[in-house]
């Protein structure tokens, strides 16, 4: 740093340190939101993904079945296999804590046959290193509902011996723990929620004797992965599907990748409103010291020399905070990071992320980001400052010329037709819509625009008035100046989102309630304790499912599994219920196919004979499926033709599912174990003393009223947006802050009119009060331009981006209180910001001429 | 009897005391001229006869009132009736036009609207610049805009006038026109007049001259 670097940047920074401190606090906060954002979303997608692979990791090739169990006894047919190398047949099931009912997931492996796998070695369940001791294995062996744990649960006080307590499918279990899972150098650590037992004790366990979900192989060393691979497709029955492990992991990251993406935009944008705090932190602060620019300047310093000085600050700012910001960044991942992993639990399966490590790659990323915001948003005016010859720098009147309005306007407008016409007009595939996303930045952008030009209407209020205080404050907004313009431009982008974003969540909320309002017409549902989310492995046995309906007071009960599958090379799942109860008393919601219930009783009269199914909407756009179209349904052993008989309203998973009706789902895949068991009670008959009987009767079972479902369901979902609203409430506090730095700037460049005014006899009062009045005429803009912008984003958001991402169709609706408080809430904070912003630029004029005068 | 006086003020920044024991007493009606060298005080001691800041020591007594123990309410409210003040640099309302700016001060004191309208026509007419009425400042020429600055200062009619360097950032032509406007107005109103100056013509509209030098008023000086 040079002398006069350090004279001029350090000195300014410690003198102006308010300033500073806040300029630090912004980059510091955005980078925090973006990294711990970066970081939660890490660790909750690799804790899915750990469990996706499972023990998949050290495997070479793996073999599943399409759809349904895969058979036991097919493996002696697959012994040639282990010329090439060993093989490993696996089975998982999910385990719910007692209490807590956190999940585990269980992964059953065949401990002896590893035994001998290689070299005579044991190898452990995630192709590391042996388990601890004989003991540990004979222990496996011997005692039913013996688990390994992994280290990290170690950690937590689990010792061998000990027991885990919890729930497995429809029974309580009570595991105990054999040993630890040695964790092997130099690979990624084990996931804390995994339990290992052996393979036959997993499978009694899990109800599921003679199944298993894949078998993987791992190459002898010297054999070659395409000979295993040409010999299994040899010997590979009808109906099985082989992929390499690595397709396994990519198809999660591929299944939460809209998540991801859907996220890291909304972390950016809390971004890109501290942006433009950040614009008018620098420009007040290159303005405040426009006379040094100027002597400078005079004194024979290069214009290229003062951008240096000026990036060189904005850079020493942006290190500072970005620095600050990974502390708090790691700090703020630790309190977000259940959160992510409860969506992405609801919305994938498995995932228990307890914490989220600082990663140097997203870290560089973040310090690289805010480095990046900091220089570009000084770029502007250290431009300025070098370019502007002396004498304009040192004239006292001269402040920022007004903003061109008018074609600023014409520009947002055109940015507003473009916008939806590229989120509407361009067709894109299925999964991350670009078009969308672009659309809704054309949309950002002319929205800020118009803003802009919208400022001269909020100076109406001022003109021909009497009222001296409101004429003097309004009317700069007639020809606003730039910072007028980034001041109203943050404040509409900030409230377009948070509005757009609140109005998508509420119309999603609205289509939920009707959507559960309609579907949910049973009086009790009954589930494993265990169950919850999509990716839910926990089932009730047919025994257990009879028992519950064979209840005096049931008079009819609707059985629903579902199976994950592949279809057409994707991971999607299989549903099967009972369409004569679901005709009779249900009332699912079909967006195509006819009338409710008539596709229903279509799928129940053709039977097997003429096999229908229903496909939810999400599938069908993944899949492109219409009405009447025939598919190639993978079941054991083959394929059946089925007809797509209508599409289902369904907001329960982003991967889609179809669902066949119950008699034609058990001849074809014999699995009578299922998901969940609605309960339709005889007239007369109350729910909640029903409901605390089987409660009694079954205590691995939750019984949930029609009631407390839907409750429950409306506090998941909010549950899933309760990031949203943090990142929403971030986005707007930096652009009420940045309204106050805009204020301060404003003030600074009006500072000879308050010098003149006060002159004249304003009172520090009328100061303030004209300076606040000011604020709020860029407020008002900021607002109703945000809130136009927010129901136009919230339309592309829900017409578009929705069904685009997660085919999932909602119903527009405007929650007018919503945008009313949020107002309220936005002009409040607004105010509180204002007001010492004001305070502080009404006494600047004094001071100022003080220094001059003597 | 004096309608300001000066008794004894001085007035320090840091440790360094800027002005020293400054004596004045300005008559209704009277032009004085305050005149000194750069950096001798002549603004600070302009801001402290206007209550625009305070002195260290001694007081400043306006109509017998001192300003130095007024709240600063009161200290707005004598500005806004009382007094009137011209800057070298015009600092006129940028988002005002001219006789926007000049009715300005009607508004503070509240005016009735008809009463403002006079005014304002009559003192737009007085210097000139009737034809410039609806003009934004930066359309106007120097000399136009300290007229549209003498005449916002005297609009409300006010007891003093203090004009710091009020022709000091204007050619000879205009600088003589505002000179010629400042003690025309101030003489038909009947209002005192305190003009830092640098310039010994300019000083020649003044019925007195002070000197200054080093924060004191050279004894002696008429």
């Amino acid at each position: 740093m040079t002398w006069l670097a350090r004279r001029l940047v350090l000195r300014a920074l410690l003198r102006e340190w308010g300033r500073a401190l806040l300029t630090l606090a912004a980059v510091g906060l955005g980078v925090a939101v973006f990294l711990s954002i970066r970081l939660a979303n890490r660790a909750a997608v690799a804790s899915f993904e750990q469990f996706t692979q499972g023990v998949g990791q050290g495997s070479d090739l793996v073999m599943r079945t399409e759809a349904g169990p895969l058979r036991e006894s097919l493996l002696p047919s697959l012994r040639p296999l282990t010329e090439w190398g060993w093989m490993r047949p696996i089975i998982e099931g999910s385990f719910a804590r007692a209490g807590t009912l956190e999940p585990f997931q269980v992964t059953g492996l065949d401990l002896v046959g590893l035994g001998s796998a290689r070299d005579g070695q044991m190898d452990a369940p995630t192709g590391q290193a042996p388990a601890s001791g004989t003991t540990a294995l004979y222990t496996m062996i011997q005692v039913p509902d013996a688990v390994l744990i992994t280290s990290a649960l170690a950690e937590e006080g689990l010792r061998p011996g000990d027991f885990l307590d919890g729930f497995i499918q429809d029974r309580p279990v009570r595991l105990r723990v054999a040993g630890i899972l040695p964790e092997r150098p130099n690979q990624p650590r084990l996931q804390r929620n995994l339990l290992v037992m052996d393979l036959p004790a997993a499978q009694k366990a899990l109800g599921r004797e003679g199944e298993l979900d894949r078998v993987e192989w791992g190459l002898r060393p010297g054999a070659r992965l395409v000979d295993l691979e040409a010999e299994a497709r040899r010997l590979l029955p009808p109906g099985l599907a082989l992929e390499p492990p690595e397709q396994r992991a990519e198809s999660g990251r591929a299944m939460t990748a809209a998540f991801r993406f859907n996220l890291t935009i909304l972390s950016l944008i809390a971004l890109a409103v501290g942006a433009y705090l950040l614009f008018q932190a620098f420009d007040a602060s290159v303005n405040r010291r426009r006379e040094t620019w100027a002597t400078l300047r005079a004194l024979g310093h290069s214009p290229s020399g003062i951008l240096r000085l000026v990036l060189g600050e904005a850079a020493l700012l942006g290190l500072l905070g970005s620095l600050l910001g990974l502390g708090l960044g790691w700090l703020l991942a630790q309190a977000s990071v259940r959160a992510v992993s409860q969506t992405v639990n609801a919305l994938y399966g498995a995932s228990a992320a307890r914490s989220a490590a600082l990663h140097g790659g997203e870290s560089a990323l973040a310090v690289g980001i805010g480095l990046l915001a900091c220089l570009v948003a000084a770029w502007i005016p250290a431009r300025r400052a070098a370019a502007t010859p002396p004498v304009q720098l040192l004239a006292r009147d001269g402040g920022p010329a007004p903003l061109r309005w008018g074609p600023l306007g014409l520009g947002g407008g055109l940015c507003l037709l473009l916008g939806p016409a590229f989120a509407y007009g361009v067709p894109a595939p299925p999964g991350v819509a670009w078009h969308a996303y672009l659309g809704a930045a054309f949309t950002l952008l002319g929205g800020s625009l118009v803003a802009v030009a919208l400022l001269p209407l909020f100076a109406w209020p001022g003109q021909g008035t009497r009222r001296w205080r409101l004429r003097l404050a309004l009317r700069p907004l007639r020809r606003p100046t730039g910072r007028h313009g980034f001041a109203a431009a943050a404040l509409t982008v900030a409230v377009g989102m948070a509005t757009g974003m609140g109005v998508m969540v509420r119309s999603f909320e609205r289509t939920v309630l009707v959507w559960i309002g309609s579907s949910l017409r049973a009086d009790l549902y009954v589930a494993p304790l265990g169950a919850a989310g999509a990716g839910t492995q926990h089932r009730m046995s047919a025994e257990t499912a009879n028992a519950v309906a064979a209840d005096s007071a049931v008079d009819a009960a609707d059985r629903f599994q579902m199976l994950p599958m592949v279809f057409r090379g994707r991971p999607t799942f299989l549903g099967s219920g009972d369409m004569g109860i679901q005709a009779a008393r249900g009332g699912l919601i079909l967006a195509a196919g006819g009338p409710f219930p008539g596709p229903l009783l279509a799928m129940r009269n053709g039977g097997l004979h003429d096999p229908g199914v229903l496909v939810s909407e999400t599938f069908a756009r993944h899949f492109g499926v219409k009405v009447g179209e025939i598919l190639d349904l993978p079941v054991p052993g083959g394929t059946r033709a089925v007809t797509v008989r209508g599409v289902l309203a369904d907001y329960g998973n982003e991967r889609g599912s179809l669902i066949l009706d119950r008699p034609v789902f058990l001849a074809w895949f014999g699995d009578e174990r299922v998901a969940s068991v609605a309960l339709y009670l005889r007239p007369g008959q109350a729910a909640e003393p029903v409901a605390a009987r089987l409660r009694r009767d079954h205590p691995a079972l939750q019984v949930r009223s029609n009631h407390a479902l839907r409750a429950q369901v409306t506090t998941i979902f909010r549950q899933t947006f309760a990031l949203t609203y943090a990142l929403e409430a971030i986005g707007l506090l930096v652009a009420v802050l940045g309204l106050g730095q805009g204020l301060t700037g404003l003030a600074l460049a009006r500072r000879g009119e308050i010098w003149s005014l006060r002159a004249l006899g304003a009172t520090r009062w009328d100061l303030t009060l004209i300076l606040m009045l000011e604020g709020l005429g860029v407020t008002a803009a900021g607002l109703v331009a945000g809130m136009g912008l927010g129901l136009i984003l919230a339309r592309i958001l829900v017409d578009v981006l929705n069904p685009q991402v997660f085919g999932w169709t909602l119903h527009f609706s405007i929650p007018w209180p919503f945008l009313g408080l949020f107002s309220a809430a936005t002009a409040g904070a607004s105010l509180l910001v204002l007001a010492p912003a004001a305070r502080w630029g009404s006494r600047l004029g004094a001071d100022r001429e003080a220094e001059e005068g003597a | 009897m004096a309608v300001l006086q000066a008794k004894g003020v001085g007035k320090r920044f840091e440790s360094r005391w800027v002005l020293r024991a400054l004596d004045l007493d300005l008559e209704a009606g009277e032009r004085v001229a305050l005149l000194g060298p750069s950096g001798c005080g002549k603004t600070t001691f302009l801001n402290l006869l206007g209550g625009l800041d305070r002195p260290d020591e001694g007081a400043i007594l306006l109509d017998g009132e001192p300003l130095h123990g007024a709240s600063p309410a009161r200290l707005a409210e004598l500005r806004r009736s009382r007094l009137g003040t011209i800057f070298q640099f015009f600092h006129l309302i940028p988002t005002l036009t001219a006789e926007e700016n000049l009715e300005l001060p009607l508004r503070m004191l509240g005016w009735p609207e008809r009463r403002i309208l006079d005014r304002r026509r009559e003192l737009i007419e007085a210097v000139g610049l009737g034809h410039r009425a609806g003009a934004w400042p930066s359309e106007l020429s120097g000399g136009e805009m300290q007229r549209v600055a003498v005449a916002r200062a005297l609009a409300a009619g006010p007891a003093v006038l203090l004009a710091d360097e009020p022709t000091g950032n204007l050619d000879r032509a205009s600088g003589q026109a505002v000179l010629d406007l400042l003690a025309g107005l101030t003489e038909r109103q009947g209002s005192a007049l305190i003009m830092v100056t640098h310039s010994e013509s300019a000083a020649r509209i003044c019925h007195r001259i002070l000197r200054m030098e080093d924060g004191r008023l050279l004894t002696g000086a008429s």
